[in-house]
């Protein structure tokens, strides 16, 4: 039985055509016909097929040539580069796909290296060979050059026209190894993603390493201990069809009554509660929020609508994290915590257009780490938690990743200006190939949120790629950056800076919110200082004229109307002792470039 | 007691690119005279004690005198002081003025807007400079001893310079009155779309303030009395039917658009002449919108209009002024007033009082 399984994924850069060879796989093998094939079958939610990226991983199952392939999907961006290791980690090979016209880019790199690590048998493809600029040879030479892949083995293909599809499916069969493992061991089932099913409760997607599951099997999480009883078992066909058992090498899905999608963490294992394994599968880590910002309710949306469409959401949402926050700007909402950028905007979109609540968010920033001289440590995900007193520091750690860019030659000077702005630190420098370099840098987290990845993209017109991973906490001579508004402190608009960027950035900061704050009947001083010692400063003159000219007995509802319309505008203001801010100013702070 | 009377004559010869008043390019019509006529009967239960009567427009001055010797006809307008009508300078010569003197008006508003060549331009405006200064001597010359004239400032780059060279035309001229209006784009007209495309460049806020304060001092010591935001006179002759709107008195508005003020009530008639002829010829109101002052509403209402005149209000009416905006009030007797920068942040101002009369 194990002969006939083979268990594969298809590891791509973002757009070089994972879904659309996805789709053909499925067309091809009779598991979808052309008319069912709505667009991309694996790309369920309607975000995903608008961005062109897949968020949620997906396990289907297929018959071709009585063999079963189980096609694991997985995610294309950096911010969910744990969930790709774990998908990678519950099969044997994997289609690389690369695209013709582009070649080879970031995250072709990362994720061929991740599959490498699970020691998986790499396809090579080359898609897209049909369009005018496919340079099918020079990305055949970049993948025996860069990744050491034998050119023999590389398949031209287009998924869109169909092109190659035979090849690819036969690839599966003849170079993956099927699985291997005893059904008779104790059960041993590798959760590689989740979801939260309104009818069976949260659904765990897993590979079956030892044993088998069936319904009525008390299951054990390794992490939790927690216990359930299974309902259901089965696989995507790509409809969810149950089937008596999922044993040894199959993969599929569980589903056990449980409530909550946070008891079935990805990279969890799941064995059998009365006969359990001995170990889990290597490699579990809980899901780590790395970046944070405020979600408030915008005007005509209440406190409540966003902790309700939080809550939904978080069912299906494994990765996130939120608690409660006040800011004396923008009321109460929440600071919630993503994977990464793209995370970030896709929950955003998620709460807006799925669960109707309009937001407010703040600037994304890290977590600090703040070691304090009592050799007490703090993690802060907000900057405004940061002490008033900065003599009880020691130091102040903020997180750092590995970042690896690829990029044209032409690019690659105002790159490396970009990364040493961005205070990264240079570890390698090589050409791919005569046109295209590689570059890998350290860079703190803090500098890839605030517009790396536009920035990067202008530079590059769009060409260079890069991909990142965390590595830890440095410590760095970060200050704490106080804006004062007529002399008055804002804590909610402090934040942490590098030393050496702190006179820029209060520069810019104090003009952008002398642009941002409107005038009022008064001088206003905008003053940002490290500590107490201001370092920057600027006057918003006051008002000299608002003035209705013309007023009779035919204007005069008019004109309050138009007035009453000042009014709505001057609501968004929020008073700091005398001065009214608006959120505009607050926004603005963490996104000054 | 109804105590003024406006009457809207939507007709202009062409739009002007700054005007937000309800105006059509069009003739006259007398039959228009005789709807207001019609629609006057509607409210011939209102208890009246006319004082003012206000001809304004659009352009009432496009009626030849006849039509307004017959619609004077039947309008009782005894014991009533002060008659005004809005007058283009190009419309009339002196025996139309002497015939209007005939039918009992007494005051003239003309439509000067500048005496500078190049403002009339930019302003649409189709007389000449010499054509306002005419029309003035002309009317004065017929009799008439209270005259008003439309100013227009604030306009793109002009200069403090260009002020002063309008001022010197206004200091010969026999008029009473004068209305000095900062340009203001609304929405809906020519200005107001040019603004909002950022093609048109009016003053900085500093240079409007420049301005106001220039012309409140240079009228000031020409004889006239800053009296409200944008209006000045000669001692005596304040607009009474103006005055009316700024103390909360009743008044009734005849004619398309009209909006009158009676028993706490400002209601505007229709904006369209079709829906106004109908109504009135089926003998209904033809009331299109209607706002109720109770309460803080009231209260808000007045200080919108109190504030803008040099007298104020009552101090028992703001007993409470915030201490971020004391410094733009003046106290004299048992009054409470704006200064003139209070009166150049007027809406600001009114604002944060709104606020304070709201939660106090």
């Amino acid at each position: 039985m194990l002969e006939r399984i083979r268990n594969f994924s298809i590891i791509a850069h973002v757009d070089h055509g994972k879904s659309t060879l996805a789709d053909r796989l499925l067309e091809y093998t009779g598991a979808v016909s052309r008319r069912e094939l709505k667009e991309q079958m694996l790309d369920t939610l309607e975000i995903e097929r608008e961005r062109g990226i897949t968020i949620k991983l997906q396990a289907v199952r297929m018959e071709y040539k009585g063999y079963l392939l189980h096609l694991i999907d997985t995610p294309g961006h950096v911010d969910f580069s744990y969930e790709v290791s774990r998908a990678l980690a519950a099969c044997e090979g994997a289609i690389l796909l690369v695209d013709a016209t582009q070649g080879i880019e970031a995250q072709t790199v990362a994720n061929f290296w991740k599959a490498v690590e699970q020691d998986l048998v790499i396809i090579p493809v080359i898609n897209k060979i049909d369009l005018p600029a496919a340079e099918p040879e020079r990305v055949k030479k970049q993948i025996e050059d860069i990744l050491g892949l034998d050119g023999d083995d590389v398949i031209l293909a287009s998924a869109k026209e169909g092109i190659g599809i035979e090849e690819i499916l036969n690839a599966i069969i003849e170079r993956i190894p099927p699985p291997k493992g005893d059904p008779k061991a104790p059960l041993k089932a590798l959760i590689f993603d989740s979801y939260y099913d309104p009818y069976r409760g949260a659904v765990a997607f897993v590979r079956v390493f030892e044993g088998e599951v069936k319904p009525g099997t008390r299951i054990k999480l390794f992490s939790t201990g927690k216990e359930f009883e299974v309902t259901e078992v089965g696989a995507q066909t790509p409809k969810m069809t149950k089937f008596e058992k999922l044993s040894a090498g199959e993969v599929g899905y569980i589903a056990a009554s449980i409530k909550d999608v946070r008891d079935i963490r990805v990279g969890d294992t799941i064995t059998d509660a009365k006969r359990p394994a001995d170990s889990p599968v290597p490699g579990f880590r809980p899901a780590k929020p790395m970046v944070f910002a405020g979600l408030y309710p915008s005007e005509g949306y209440t406190f409540e609508e966003l902790r309700d469409a939080l809550e939904k959401y978080a069912i299906n949402d494994a990765a996130i994290y939120y608690e409660p926050e006040t800011s004396p700007a923008l009321g109460m909402g929440f600071r919630v915590g993503f994977l990464g950028l793209l995370h970030m905007e896709i929950v955003q979109e998620r709460l807006e257009r799925e669960y109707r609540v309009g937001l407010i968010t703040t600037a994304p920033s890290v977590v600090y780490r703040v070691r304090f001289k009592n050799r007490t440590v703090k993690e802060i995900k907000n900057p405004s938690e940061l002490p008033e007193n900065w003599g009880i520091i020691e130091a102040i750690e903020e997180p750092f990743v590995s970042i690896t860019i690829i990029t044209p030659k032409e690019y690659v000077g105002s790159i490396m200006n970009l990364c040493q702005e961005k205070r990264g630190i240079q570890k390698s420098f090589k050409y791919l190939d005569p046109n295209t370099a590689m570059l890998e840098y350290e860079m703190p987290l803090s500098e890839i949120l605030l517009d790396f990845h536009d920035k990067i993209k202008s530079l590059s017109r769009g060409y260079a790629s890069y991909d990142y991973e965390f590595i830890g906490y440095r410590e760095e001579d970060l200050v704490r950056l106080n804006i004062f508004i007529n002399n008055e402190p804002v804590d909610a608009l402090s934040f942490i800076v590098h030393r050496d960027k702190a006179y820029r950035r209060a520069r810019q900061l104090v003009e952008k919110l002398k642009d941002t704050i409107p005038r009022q009947l008064f001088e206003v001083k905008v003053q940002a200082g490290i500590g107490s010692k201001i370092i920057a400063s600027e006057r918003i003159p006051p008002l000299r004229a608002n003035v209705t000219a013309k007023c009779y007995g035919g204007d005069i509802t008019r004109k309050k109307k138009l007035l009453e319309k000042q009014k709505e505008g001057k609501k968004r203001l929020k008073q700091f002792g005398k001065v009214e801010l608006p959120q505009e100013a607050f926004l603005s702070v963490l996104k000054v470039d | 007691m109804v105590e003024g009377l406006y009457i809207h004559i939507p007709f202009c010869a062409n739009k002007c690119p700054y005007c937000d008043f309800v105006s059509f390019v069009s003739e006259p019509s007398k039959e228009y005279l005789e709807l207001l006529k019609k629609e006057l009967e509607l409210y011939k239960d209102l208890p009246f004690d006319l004082k003012t009567i206000y001809l304004g427009g659009g352009t009432p001055s496009l009626y030849p005198t006849e039509l307004w010797r017959e619609f004077f006809k039947d309008l009782d307008t005894e014991g009533v002081k002060e008659i005004t009508m809005e007058c283009n300078p190009e419309s009339y010569k002196r025996e139309d003025f002497e015939g209007l003197l005939e039918l009992g008006i007494n005051r003239l508003s003309f439509g000067v807007q500048s005496f500078l060549e190049k403002n009339l331009q930019f302003l649409g405006r189709w007389h000449s400079p010499k054509e306002g200064i005419r029309a003035i001597l002309e009317a004065k010359s017929a009799g008439f001893e209270n005259l008003n004239i439309d100013l227009i400032y604030g306009l793109p780059g002009q200069t403090l310079q260009d002020l002063r060279e309008e001022l010197k035309v206004i200091k010969d001229l026999p008029i009473t009155h004068l209305s000095a209006y900062l340009l203001t784009p609304y929405e809906d007209t020519l200005f107001g779309h040019l603004w909002q495309k950022g093609e048109l460049r009016l003053p900085s806020d500093g240079q409007i303030e420049e301005m106001f304060l220039f012309l409140s001092e240079e009228l000031s010591s020409m004889g006239f009395e800053h009296y409200e935001i944008s209006n000045f006179a000669k001692e005596g002759y304040r607009c009474a039917h103006n005055l009316l709107y700024w103390s909360h008195k009743e008044f009734l508005g005849l004619g398309v658009s009209a909006w009158s003020f009676i028993n706490k009530k400002r209601f505007g008639n229709y904006r369209n002449v079709e829906k106004y002829k109908r109504a009135v010829l089926q003998g209904e109101k033809p009331t299109e919108m209607e706002e109720t002052l109770e309460g803080e509403e009231l209260l808000k209402d007045y200080l919108f209009v109190a504030l803008r005149t040099r007298d104020g209000v009552p101090k028992e009416v703001l007993p409470n002024i915030p201490d971020h905006i004391r410094e733009f009030f003046l106290e004299e007797g048992d009054r409470v007033r704006l200064s003139k920068r209070g009166w150049l942040l007027i809406n600001e101002i009114l604002l944060e009082l709104w606020d304070e009369v709201a939660n106090p």
